[in-house]
């Protein structure tokens, strides 16, 4: 059955997934050039939307591009279902489609998400967007996008690397935390997105399809499935991931995920949580309420 | 310890929903009618349209009395609700030169052919805060309304009213226009790209937010740029919009308020005959906005210098910081968490401290 | 404008049509099936051809049909997308049947270094498409690995002129200046080679 007979969009006054059907054909063009063009950014319209720039329309109207009544959607926010933010695009989205949505990485089609990528491992049946901040990861040598677009062109990275080089000078490590910058089929320097260096291993030759969404900065980009992404790194100076070491998430146990710092707010003392939230309690062995609207 | 922060969003975001409405009625005044604000604080509405980039006055008062008066996120409103309108028409090109008058001056000549006229302003009154305005019934209002009626004084001809800078021109003394594309770039089609043709560009200042606007030309003619604007010409008034139909036929589709300005440029292009000219910078906004049409005209000139050698030069730097939705969603973004980033950088700085001091942590 | 009346939605086949698509193109050399329309393009036209071209095109994009009945189909085409026929060098999106000889797609667009996106795609008819490398003796059998591809995948594709292998691998020697493109098959199956997808003919022993 179609939605729109479900819901006739007088009802709801929108078109199905909020956006008009010009604004998902640019896009979805576009999606299509990134996936051809492994980690370069192309340029696209940018709708606005009721969703303030910077929170997410870019990763939004990927999603809302993409999204179908079967599918099930995943939003998560530093790892978190029931961040404020998450649950304000997951509000969004089922109001203008009404499609199920579900806390469980596994169930899920189409999972949107803000500076993490899930722990639970993803497959070629799901798609995982990305909300991006920053597209360029050679914003922080260079302000101008013109030059950088011209450095891209010719692949003068040059740049790039002095930074990298300086940072070990002067701190023994580079100090780049979240936004690494990885190189993606030999040809681009890519930003990731603030994801965690944790995460950035899962990029390369991933069975997953991601996209990268920056609605304010007007790119789309991709890492297509079984693609090299390689973290920029010296040969003896080699790319690490955070150092969680002698800590476990105090409500699961586990030494395997991204671990949260947090103050108790009763006690005050210094306790680690998975950040995937939706993993923890699955190691819990909780059960999810997934479902219609599911919020 | 309780630490499961799944399920309260939901009910947060609802309280805080509330709340906000609480604020804005706990004082038991009145409920604002939306046509009080759209008569009343005009200006306010006038300045809303033109950052929102629609022009629906109703709307943009609505939006004002939903943002409780707060202008960006008013404009954030509207431009939200225009992009879910379907687009039917393109209007042909206006004219300004056919613009019904309510306000026409030029700082250019003392005396130019139709005459200066100040209409609605408050440049040349006194910033007194007004206490006779706490007062004002409707009755003293119809009172004053049926004086300052009867006592108009209306010409047998209106005016005509032709451009101050054509003066310039008839007599050479204006450079030419570059020649432009007849279908004008949409930058809400395609993205921006730089550098950015000057149509691109005026779009993009169009839907500027006007303090930010303000900012980078006051940058200009304080001293940090080349720009003294004599201003040419500015007007304020009603301009006729038409269209072409299904059928080809031109329609009228009905009147826009704008507001706009033609700033003079020092002598710099040189003409065929290789002799320096005046260039112009042109603004032009929705509503009343004088401030806004004037920076705009100082920027389209600053951005068009050759050589740029400050910020308000900087095409690229100026139309990526101008637009307010975007400036102001980003700078918002900031209250989100940003817990992992910070994780990942206190992993950072942890290490780094190790190498610094020779210690384990 | 579509309306949804020739038995082709606007919002949903579109949308599994993309999904479709983006599948194809984000796993060269992974069959797709497309969902079935109503349509009924001109001439020899499949309908799945299209409902692709009625996914991706509209007034904001070009493109240019090539082959013997190009005429019809490109009338066809801009009254129901609205999208703008203009010469080869030009379009955004190409439409061309893979049987035919067709030397003027050398001259596709291929982008510029500064925005290689603005590559054109290729949207080449075929009569099969089969994954199955059993039946080798007919048809063009390639080799394709790259971006996408778990090690390699081997493709049998009936329909497809000898020449079009030449014109994917001169147009895409220039990495990231290249032409995308999407195979679509008269069954409704598709795959598709984005530019980074190295193809090598298979030879038959």
């Amino acid at each position: 059955m179609r939605f729109a007979e479900l819901v006739p969009p007088r009802r709801t006054g929108y078109n199905f997934a909020f956006l008009d059907e010009y604004t998902k054909r640019e896009v979805r063009r576009k999606i299509l050039k990134a996936v051809a063009l492994p980690g370069y950014q192309v340029p696209f319209a940018s709708r606005e939307l009721p969703i303030a720039r910077g929170w997410g329309t870019g990763g939004l109207q990927i999603t809302l591009s993409l999204l179908g009544p079967h599918d099930v959607l995943k939003v998560i926010d530093q790892g978190c279902d029931g961040s404020v933010n998450a649950v304000n695009l997951r509000q969004l989205v089922v109001l203008t489609t009404g499609i199920k949505t579900t806390f469980d990485t596994t169930q899920a089609t189409i999972i949107q998400t803000r500076h993490r990528i899930p722990e639970e491992p993803l497959t070629e049946k799901q798609i995982l967007v990305l909300q991006v901040p920053y597209p360029d990861a050679l914003r922080i040598v260079e302000p101008s996008e013109r030059k950088t677009r011209q450095m891209h062109a010719e692949q003068d990275y040059s740049r790039m690397w002095v930074y990298l080089y300086e940072d070990i000078v002067r701190w023994g490590e580079i100090t780049i935390g979240a936004r690494y910058p990885v190189l993606v089929h030999g040809r681009y320097i890519m930003d990731p997105s603030p994801i965690p260096r944790w995460d950035v291993p899962k990029l390369n030759m991933a069975e997953t399809l991601y996209l990268f969404g920056a609605g304010r900065e007007k790119r789309i980009y991709a890492i297509p499935p079984y693609t090299r992404v390689v973290p920029l790194e010296f040969k003896d100076h080699p790319f690490r991931v955070e150092d969680f070491s002698g800590q476990a998430c105090f409500r699961c146990g586990s030494v395997n995920s991204f671990l949260d710092e947090i103050y108790d707010s009763r006690t005050g003392r210094k306790v680690y949580a998975c950040s995937d939230t939706a993993y923890c309690d699955k190691r819990l062995g909780m059960r999810f309420s997934a479902g219609r609207n599911g919020l | 310890m309780g630490y499961v922060a799944v399920r309260g969003g939901t009910e947060a975001i609802t309280e805080a929903m509330k709340m906000l409405r609480y604020f804005r009625l706990k004082g038991g005044s009145r409920p604002l009618e939306v046509r009080q604000i759209q008569e009343q604080l005009r200006l306010a509405v006038d300045r809303v349209m033109s950052e929102g980039s629609l022009y629906a006055p109703f709307h943009a008062a609505l939006a004002l009395k939903q943002a409780e008066g707060d202008t960006i996120e008013a404009s954030f409103i509207l431009r939200a609700y225009r992009s879910t309108l379907p687009r039917s028409y393109v209007s042909l090109p206006a004219d300004t030169r056919q613009m019904r008058i309510l306000r026409r001056i030029s700082a250019a000549f003392k005396d130019i052919p139709g005459g200066q006229l100040l209409g609605p302003t408050r440049d040349y009154t006194q910033r007194l805060l007004d206490f006779t305005l706490v007062e004002e019934g409707e009755e003293q209002v119809a009172e004053f309304i049926e004086e300052y009626l009867k006592d108009l004084d209306i010409p047998e001809e209106i005016p005509s009213f032709p451009k101050v800078i054509e003066l310039l021109r008839l007599e050479g003394l204006l450079a030419e226009e570059e020649p432009v594309k007849p279908e004008p770039p949409d930058i809400t089609r395609e993205p921006l790209t730089f550098p950015a043709p000057r149509q691109a560009a005026l779009q993009v200042l169009a839907r500027g937010e006007t303090g930010g606007l303000l900012a980078l030309a006051y940058s200009s003619m304080k001293g940090y740029g080349d720009i003294h604007p004599t201003i040419g010409e500015l007007r304020v008034g009603y301009v006729p919009l038409r269209l072409k139909d299904s059928w080809g036929r031109e329609v009228y589709a009905g009147r826009v308020l704008v507001t706009e300005a033609e700033v003079i440029a020092r002598l710099e292009a040189v003409g065929e005959k290789g002799k320096p000219q005046f260039t112009l910078g042109y603004g032009l906004c929705f509503g009343h906005n004088e401030l806004k049409a004037i920076s705009m005209a100082v920027l389209d000139r600053a951005m068009r210098s050759t050589r740029p050698q400050v910020p308000a030069e900087d095409q690229e730097f100026v139309l990526s910081i101008v637009d307010g939705i975007e400036s102001s969603g980003f700078a918002a973004h900031y209250k989100l968490p940003h817990y992992i980033t910070f994780q990942s950088d206190l992993d950072r700085l942890r290490t780094a401290r190790r190498y610094k001091g020779g210690e384990v942590e | 404008m579509i309306e949804g009346k020739q038995g082709f939605d606007p919002v949903f086949d579109s949308q599994k049509i993309f999904r479709c698509i983006l599948d194809s193109m984000a796993r060269p050399g992974k069959i797709n099936l497309l969902p079935a329309t109503g349509l009924c393009p001109p001439g020899e036209w499949c309908s799945h051809v299209a409902a692709v071209a009625f996914t991706l095109l509209d007034r904001e994009v070009t493109f240019c049909v090539l082959g013997k009945e190009a005429q019809k189909m490109e009338s066809y085409l801009v009254l129901n997308t609205g999208s703008r026929p203009v010469k080869v060098e030009e379009a955004d999106f190409i439409i061309v049947p893979g049987k035919d000889l067709i030397p003027r797609l050398s001259l596709a667009k291929r982008g510029n270094l500064e925005y290689p996106d603005g590559g054109a795609t290729v949207i080449v008819t075929v009569d099969e498409i089969l994954s199955d490398p059993e039946h080798r003796y007919q048809g063009l059998a390639v080799t394709l690995s790259g971006p996408g591809i778990p090690d390699h995948c081997r493709l049998l594709i009936r329909g497809l002129h000898l020449s079009y292998l030449e014109h994917f691998n001169n147009l895409n020697r220039e990495y990231p200046l290249g032409v995308d493109w999407i195979m679509v098959a008269e069954d409704g199956r598709i795959a598709c080679l984005p530019r980074t997808t190295t193809v090598n003919q298979e030879v038959v022993i």
